[in-house]
């Protein structure tokens, strides 16, 4: 029994991209809100890339929501 | 010192960054394409380097199968190092420096990708490294044994130039360092055109003549500087030539050997810079509202259309003009001084475009760098 690859610890999913639309905000806009680069935005919403604890309370904090609402961990073969 | 490199690093980061023009090569075709030509690009020069130290020394037969060979890959040598400097200097500006930025600008995606790009590089590096230097060794080790055609290993080597091994030492050192450059750039990028790299389309707006000059004075520091040491060469040293205060070493049409130098650095200048200018420019004209720009288009055009129009012609009208000489040296000397004045105005021409173009795209750039910023 060795540790599981990430695929099969599943993907962060996340519903970003409803939230940031919702909040009439563009990927440049909330990427300068939250410091980063607006690609890395991009990358989130979709599930490429997983941003750090610290990232996520800032996005849910400037979507005004919370991490939990933002972010779930979606296991393989899941719909996401 | 360090400081200095910390603060030119950010700005062009961040130059990079506001200029939309750079976000043509940020799509995943361009990617791949860069990627691809880097790579390439550098294992045909180690190719070339194997192949020039390999093959016997050129003889004075001309005609000889491998003195064309000889003839072709030296004269294919500068393309390709101009494929693989240029790639990888559109690469950087492609994704945004990030290989490059210091620490301060980039977020942690950025950070994580361009630190796993550098182990990656340094990984195959020194793998590619280790079969190079084993195959070296055992090619050693072999000759050692049994010789060419016979010959002792010492023979074999006293039987070659020396400077064909020095030109081979040196193309595998800047090959070295080439790769240690390219490498990691490669990765981020061919990494990011696999994540769906999505460039936002750029947003334009109409020039206006503040615009233009407010652009020029912007042109980037060390263009500008290039710009004063050709201008320098040609329009200062050129008297002092005159003057006999410097020797004149070399006669072109009345242009001296500075005017000609500047006149090549211009060009290739020129030449390795404005194919991309035309691409980000081209993506600069495809935003939605982009009506504008047309005087640095128009230019753009123009001054490249002379340019290569005036390269091709230049040659033939020479020879034009050769000839008036030899059909009728008398009878005909008006008609060459007439036709060596269009030569040296052509040649004039030839240097004075490609600047011309480079300052309408640079204008162009940079007047969608200032709108972006705003």
């Amino acid at each position: 029994m060795g540790r599981k690859t990430r695929e099969e610890e599943g993907i962060v999913a996340n519903r970003l991209e409803q939230f940031r639309v919702e909040a009439n905000l563009s990927r440049a806009e909330l990427a300068e809100i939250v410091g980063v680069n607006y690609q890395t935005i991009g990358y989130i919403e979709r599930s490429e890339y997983s941003p750090s604890l610290m990232l996520a309370f800032k996005l849910a904090d400037a979507l005004g929501t919370t991490v939990d609402n933002l972010f779930h961990i979606n296991h393989q073969g899941e719909q996401k | 010192m360090n400081e200095v490199f910390t603060e030119l690093k950010t700005r062009l980061y961040k130059r990079t960054t506001r200029d939309q023009s750079w976000q043509a090569f940020a799509s995943r075709g361009w990617l791949r394409t860069l990627s691809i030509v880097s790579v390439v690009s550098a294992w045909v020069l180690l190719g070339f380097a194997i192949l020039d130290a390999v093959l016997p020394a050129p003889a004075l037969d001309l005609d000889s199968f491998l003195s064309s060979i000889r003839y072709y890959l030296a004269f294919s040598w500068g393309y390709v190092w101009w494929a693989a400097i240029g790639s990888y200097l559109v690469l950087r500006k492609a994704i945004y420096h990030i290989a490059t930025a210091p620490r301060e600008v980039l977020d942690e995606r950025e950070l994580e990708m361009r630190d796993s790009a550098f182990r990656l590089g340094y990984l195959v590096v020194r793998r590619v490294g280790l079969g190079v230097a084993v195959a070296a060794f055992l090619t050693v080790q072999l000759r050692l044994s049994i010789g060419p055609e016979g010959k002792p290993l010492v023979g074999w080597l006293a039987s070659l130039e020396p400077s064909r091994f020095i030109s081979f030492g040196l193309t595998l050192l800047l090959l070295l360092v080439y790769t240690a450059y390219a490498f990691p750039h490669v990765v981020i990028a061919w990494r990011q055109a696999r994540g769906r790299n999505q460039p936002i389309e750029p947003e334009t707006v109409f020039e206006t003549s503040t615009d233009w000059v407010l652009a020029v004075r912007r042109i980037t520091r060390v263009f500008r500087w290039v710009m004063y040491v050709v201008v320098f060469l040609m329009f200062v040293y050129f008297p002092l030539e005159i003057f006999k205060v410097v020797p004149k070493v070399f006669d072109n049409y009345g242009l001296g050997i500075s005017s000609v130098t500047a006149g090549y650095l211009l060009m290739a200048v020129y030449v390795l810079w404005m194919p991309f200018a035309l691409v980000r420019l081209a993506w600069l004209f495809r935003a939605a509202n982009a009506k504008g720009f047309l005087a640095a288009r128009v230019t753009l055009n123009f001054a490249q259309w002379a340019h290569l129009v005036l390269l091709v012609t230049y040659p033939l009208f020479q020879e034009l003009v050769r000839q008036t000489m030899i059909v009728g040296p008398l009878e005909n000397y008006a008609l060459y001084q007439v036709g060596s004045a269009i030569l040296l105005a052509m040649a004039v021409a030839i240097v004075i475009f490609p600047a011309v173009g480079m300052i309408a795209a640079t204008v162009g750039s940079r007047i969608a760098s200032s709108k972006g910023n705003q």
